[in-house]
């Protein structure tokens, strides 16, 4: 129906929003505490 | 004496009277790739060392979160990796209704209701953001994917009823060629294995052809229903009997039972074949008869 380009692009799109999501909750949901030694390293 | 080199299970000679498939590809199917739902679900990962970490932190609110995120994800991608399943059987018959259940697409709902309650409830980005990427990850996903088959396949001039019986049929034909595939995977022995996959392909092409020309159907019923259940049965119980111990007389019965049925399908398949040369025969004397009797000839 589309053209393979804009499917391989879609699919690219697909894949990197998952991967943000799961790293945003796992660093974006740090408590203040975890940034505090984060930011100490 | 000098000794063929090879073990237990190297590729032994097939019998002689078994002869060399002039088209070994023929009916068989293209098995789509499943490298892209992989990446879905490795893609996912991350949710689940978030899920982790916030139950590490007491957090059992986000955590339910992001599993909730990741569950929906995971699932979502088995569903899409059903559904591009489902796809190419579609596409590999000339006659097919579409799938029951449009899997991709409810696969897409699921991954973009799953970034969402993600992005939401594990993260902890606002409702609009969390509506968002949801519904860009849906786009993406029907983008890339396409949407499920949504009408029936099937020749023109040749009505519902006759489209929805064959497609019955060949998809319950379809079912037992599986089960007898998966049953002969169980058998440790090559040369078996490969003289049930050409039954298979015998199978397959047989059901092509009622495809083709569904008033083939009561010729084939009985192949595509009793023999090949019979078959099924057999392989079966040969996996169960080989897996025991090897017992030669048995095996030399049941390849000899392949080779019967392989042979009786691909007859049956020329029979029908020539019976719609002999239809399309009857049909021309008879308009050439009439051209003549009406003084139409070509000059």
């Amino acid at each position: 129906m589309f053209g393979k380009t804009s499917q391989t692009f879609a699919y690219i799109v697909l894949l990197a929003l998952i991967v943000t999501i799961g790293f945003g909750a796992w660093f974006g949901g740090l408590s203040n505490d975890e940034l505090a030694l984060l930011e100490a390293f | 004496m000098a000794q063929r080199y090879g073990g237990k299970h190297s590729p032994k000679p097939g019998p002689a009277h078994a002869p060399a498939r002039a088209r070994p590809f023929a009916g068989r199917a293209v098995q789509p790739s499943r490298i892209r739902v992989t990446l879905i679900y490795i893609a996912a990962l991350p949710l689940l060392m978030a899920a982790l970490f916030r139950m590490f932190d007491g957090n059992a609110f986000a955590m339910l979160g992001n599993l909730a995120g990741f569950a929906l994800i995971v699932g979502g991608a088995a569903l899409l990796g059903e559904g591009i399943k489902a796809e190419a059987a579609y596409h590999a018959r000339k006659m097919a209704r579409p799938p029951a259940i449009p899997r991709k697409m409810f696969g897409g709902i699921a991954i973009g209701l799953g970034l969402g309650v993600a992005a939401l409830f594990g993260w902890g980005l606002g409702l609009f953001n969390a509506i968002a990427f949801g519904g860009v990850a849906f786009a993406a996903h029907m983008l890339a994917f396409g949407m499920d088959p949504m009408r029936k396949k099937g020749m023109a001039g040749v009505d519902e009823f006759t489209i929805n019986r064959v497609a019955t049929a060949v998809e319950k034909a379809e079912e037992t060629v599986r089960e007898m595939i998966n049953a002969a995977a169980r058998i440790p022995d090559r040369v078996l294995e490969g003289r049930v996959d050409a039954l298979a392909v015998a199978a397959r092409e047989m059901f092509r052809v009622v495809e083709d020309d569904p008033r083939d159907l009561a010729a084939a019923r009985k192949f595509m229903t009793v023999y090949l259940a019979g078959a099924r049965d057999a392989t079966v119980k040969y996996a169960d009997l080989a897996r025991r111990g090897t017992n030669a007389q048995a095996r030399s019965d049941f390849e000899a039972l392949l080779g019967d049925l392989e042979q009786s399908f691909e007859s049956q398949r020329k029979k029908l074949l020539e019976d719609n040369r002999s239809d399309l025969n009857v049909e021309i004397e008879v308009l050439r008869e009439r051209l003549q009797r009406e003084g139409v000839n070509a000059q």
